[in-house]
C-alpha cells in the first residue's frame, strides 16, 4: 500500500512567479509638484520654458519607465497571457489543419482506388465481384447465339405439332407431313385467325415454364426442386398428349376393321410416339438449360456494372467530402493567418515598450500644478498672470496632444520597439 | 467483435474526461501538433464524435486547468488508460502520451514507469474506479 502511494506522490507545487512591483512612494508624486514649482520660479513662468520643461519631464520618466524591467514585466503581462492564448487557438488550427490534408489525402487515394478498380473489374472481375466468371459477356453472347435457333426450332416444333395434333385432318394430308407439317401456320390461318393464334402461342406456354425454372433455381431450397420436378411432368405430360393425338390420328387413319382400339400400350409400342416427345420434350429442357445459364451470365455482366455504378457513387461522395473539407481548410488556414499576425504583433509589443501613460498623467498633473501655483505666486499682476497661466495652458494641452496622451481611458501606450 | 463490445463500453464521463484532457493538450507546449493529430484520431477510433472534437479544434473556449486533488487527477488517468487499452493494445506513442499527462499532472518522473504501468494493467482487468481509488487512500 506505501509503495502504492509512493508512486502517487506529486511535487511540490512550482513556486508562482509574482510580479511585484514596488510601492511608489507617495513623496514622488510631491517631487513632481516640488520640481513643477521650483522651474516656473526659476523660468518666471514662461511658457517656453515651460514646454521644454514638460518635454524634458516626459521623456525622462519614460526613459525611467523603460529601465524598470519589473514595471514592464507587469505591464505587459496581459499581452504575454494574450499570446499564450492566441499560441492555444493556432495550435488548435494547426492540428485542425494537419488533419484536413490528411483526410483530403486519404480521399484522393480512396479515389485513384475506385478508379482504378473500375479499370480492373473488366479484366479480373473476380477478384472484386463473388461468384463471377471470368468472360460473362463473352459466354452470354454464346449461350444467346445458341438460344435463338432453338427457341425458332421450338416455335416451328410446336407450331406443327399442336396443328396436327389439333386440328389436321388427315384423311386429305400426306402422311410423311403427319408429325411436321411446313404449311401447318398457313393452313391454320386458312381455317380461322383464332386457330392460327392458338398454335402460334402455344410454344410460349413451353418457354414460360422454361421461364420459371430459371426462377424456381434461384432459390436453392427442396420446394424450388419440388416445382421444377411438377414442371418437366406437366411438360414431359403435355408432350405426350400431342404425341398421343397425333399417334392416334395416324392410327385411325390406317387402321383396318380388324385393328384393336388405339390405346396407350399401342401409342408407347410407336417410334413415332417417342420421336415426338423426344424432339418437342428433350429440346424443350435444352432450351430451359441453356436459357438459364445466359441469364445467369447476364447477371454476372449486371453485377459487374453494379460494382461499377457502385464505385461511381462513391468516388462522388468523396469528390464532394474533399471538396467540403478543402473550403474547412481554406477557412482554418485563413484563422492560422491571422493568428499569427496576431501573435506577430503581440511578440513586437513583448518585445517593446509599454508606457503608463495614466500614472505619467498622474505625474504630469502634479508638475502642472507646481507650475501654475509658482505662476500665482509670483505674479500679484492679474493680467500678466492670467497670459501666462492661459498660455502655459495652451502649451499643456499642445504636449498632451503631442504624445497622444488625451485618452484617459487607455492603459498602456504601446511601442513595438525598444527605446533605447 | 470484441473490440466494437469495448469501444461501446466507453462512457460519457470517459468521454467528456477525455476532451477536457485533449483541451490541456493544447495548452501543453509538450504536446506538438502531431502528438495533437495523434490523440484526435486516437478519440475518432473510439468512438468520440468528430463534431465534438472539431468543437474544441476550431473554437475558443477556456483552457482547461489541470484537476486540483488526488483522486480527481487518478480518475482523469485511469480514464485515459482505459480508453487506451478499449481497442485491446497499448502502443508507444500512447504510453508517450500517458506519461506526458501523469507529469503534466504532477506525478514525479522516477515513478512514471510503475504509475503508467498500473494504471494500465489495471484497465486491462476493467477494475473500478472506486476500487482503485480505495487503494490510494
Amino acid at each position: 500500500m506505501e509503495a502504492l502511494k509512493k508512486i502517487f506522490t506529486t511535487r511540490e507545487k512550482d513556486p508562482v512567479e509574482e510580479v511585484v512591483v514596488k510601492e511608489e512612494k507617495k513623496d514622488v508624486k510631491l517631487t513632481f509638484f516640488e520640481s513643477g514649482y521650483g522651474s516656473s520660479k526659476q523660468a518666471s513662468g514662461n511658457h517656453k520654458v515651460f514646454r521644454a520643461c514638460l518635454n524634458d519631464v516626459y521623456m525622462d520618466y519614460k526613459r525611467k519607465c523603460a529601465e524598470d524591467e519589473e514595471l514592464q514585466k507587469k505591464l505587459k503581462q496581459p499581452h504575454i497571457q494574450e499570446k499564450g492564448r492566441e499560441g492555444i487557438e493556432l495550435k488548435k488550427r494547426q492540428t485542425a489543419k494537419a488533419i484536413l490534408e490528411e483526410s483530403i489525402k486519404t480521399d484522393e487515394e480512396k479515389i485513384e482506388e475506385c478508379e482504378h478498380q473500375i479499370v480492373e473489374v473488366r479484366e479480373n472481375p473476380e477478384k472484386y465481384v463473388e461468384e463471377v466468371d471470368k468472360k460473362p459477356k463473352a459466354q452470354f453472347y454464346l449461350g444467346l447465339i445458341v438460344l435463338i435457333p432453338i427457341t425458332f426450332y421450338l416455335l416451328v416444333f410446336y407450331i406443327s405439332a399442336s396443328f396436327s395434333a389439333f386440328f389436321k385432318d388427315f384423311e386429305n394430308s400426306e402422311l410423311s407431313a403427319a408429325i411436321f407439317d411446313g404449311k401447318s401456320f398457313s393452313k391454320a390461318l386458312e381455317h380461322g385467325v383464332l386457330e392460327a393464334v392458338f398454335i402460334a402461342t402455344i410454344p410460349f406456354a413451353f418457354m414460360g415454364l422454361g421461364y420459371l425454372i430459371h426462377m424456381f433455381q434461384k432459390h436453392k431450397n427442396w420446394l424450388s426442386y419440388v416445382k421444377i420436378g411438377a414442371l418437366f411432368i406437366i411438360t414431359f405430360i403435355f408432350d405426350a398428349i400431342l404425341a398421343y393425338q397425333i399417334e392416334m390420328k395416324i392410327y385411325d387413319y390406317n387402321k383396318t376393321p380388324d385393328s384393336r382400339e388405339f390405346d396407350l400400350s399401342i401409342a408407347f409400342s410407336k417410334v413415332e410416339f417417342w420421336g415426338i416427345i423426344f424432339a418437342g420434350f428433350v429440346v424443350y429442357i435444352i432450351w430451359g438449360l441453356v436459357f438459364d445459364f445466359i441469364m445467369k451470365e447476364y447477371e454476372n455482366i449486371d453485377k459487374i456494372k453494379a460494382f461499377i455504378r457502385s464505385k461511381r457513387e462513391t468516388i462522388v461522395n468523396l469528390q464532394k467530402s474533399i471538396a467540403e473539407a478543402i473550403e474547412k481548410l481554406n477557412g482554418v488556414k485563413e484563422e492560422i493567418s491571422g493568428i499569427e499576425a496576431r501573435i506577430a504583433n503581440l511578440q513586437r509589443t513583448i518585445d517593446g515598450f509599454v508606457f503608463p501613460n495614466k500614472r505619467y498623467l498622474t505625474y504630469h498633473a502634479e508638475y502642472v500644478k507646481g507650475w501654475y501655483l509658482a505662476i500665482t505666486d509670483n505674479f500679484l499682476d492679474l493680467k500678466r498672470r492670467d497670459e501666462l497661466l492661459s498660455k502655459c495652458d495652451e502649451v499643456e494641452k499642445e504636449h498632451l496632444t503631442k504624445y497622444d496622451l488625451t485618452d484617459e481611458n487607455t492603459e498602456g501606450i504601446i511601442y513595438k520597439s525598444q527605446l533605447k | 467483435m470484441l473490440n466494437i463490445k469495448k469501444m461501446n463500453e466507453i462512457t460519457t464521463e470517459l468521454k467528456s474526461h477525455f476532451l477536457r484532457l485533449y483541451e490541456m493538450a493544447f495548452a501543453d507546449n509538450d504536446f506538438d501538433v502531431l502528438e495533437t493529430q495523434m490523440l484526435y484520431k486516437f478519440a475518432e477510433e473510439r468512438n468520440i464524435s468528430k463534431q465534438e472534437l472539431d468543437n474544441i479544434l476550431l473554437s475558443s473556449q477556456q483552457e482547461s486547468l489541470v484537476p486540483e486533488s488526488l483522486e480527481l487527477k487518478v480518475e482523469y488517468l485511469y480514464d485515459l488508460a482505459v480508453m487506451i487499452w478499449a481497442d485491446g493494445k497499448v502502443t508507444e506513442d500512447e504510453m508517450i502520451t500517458l506519461k506526458k499527462y501523469c507529469l503534466k499532472f504532477g506525478f514525479l518522473e522516477e515513478n512514471l514507469e510503475e504509475l503508467t504501468s498500473f494504471l494500465i494493467e489495471n484497465a486491462k482487468k476493467h477494475t473500478p474506479k472506486t476500487t482503485l481509488l480505495k487503494q490510494l487512500t
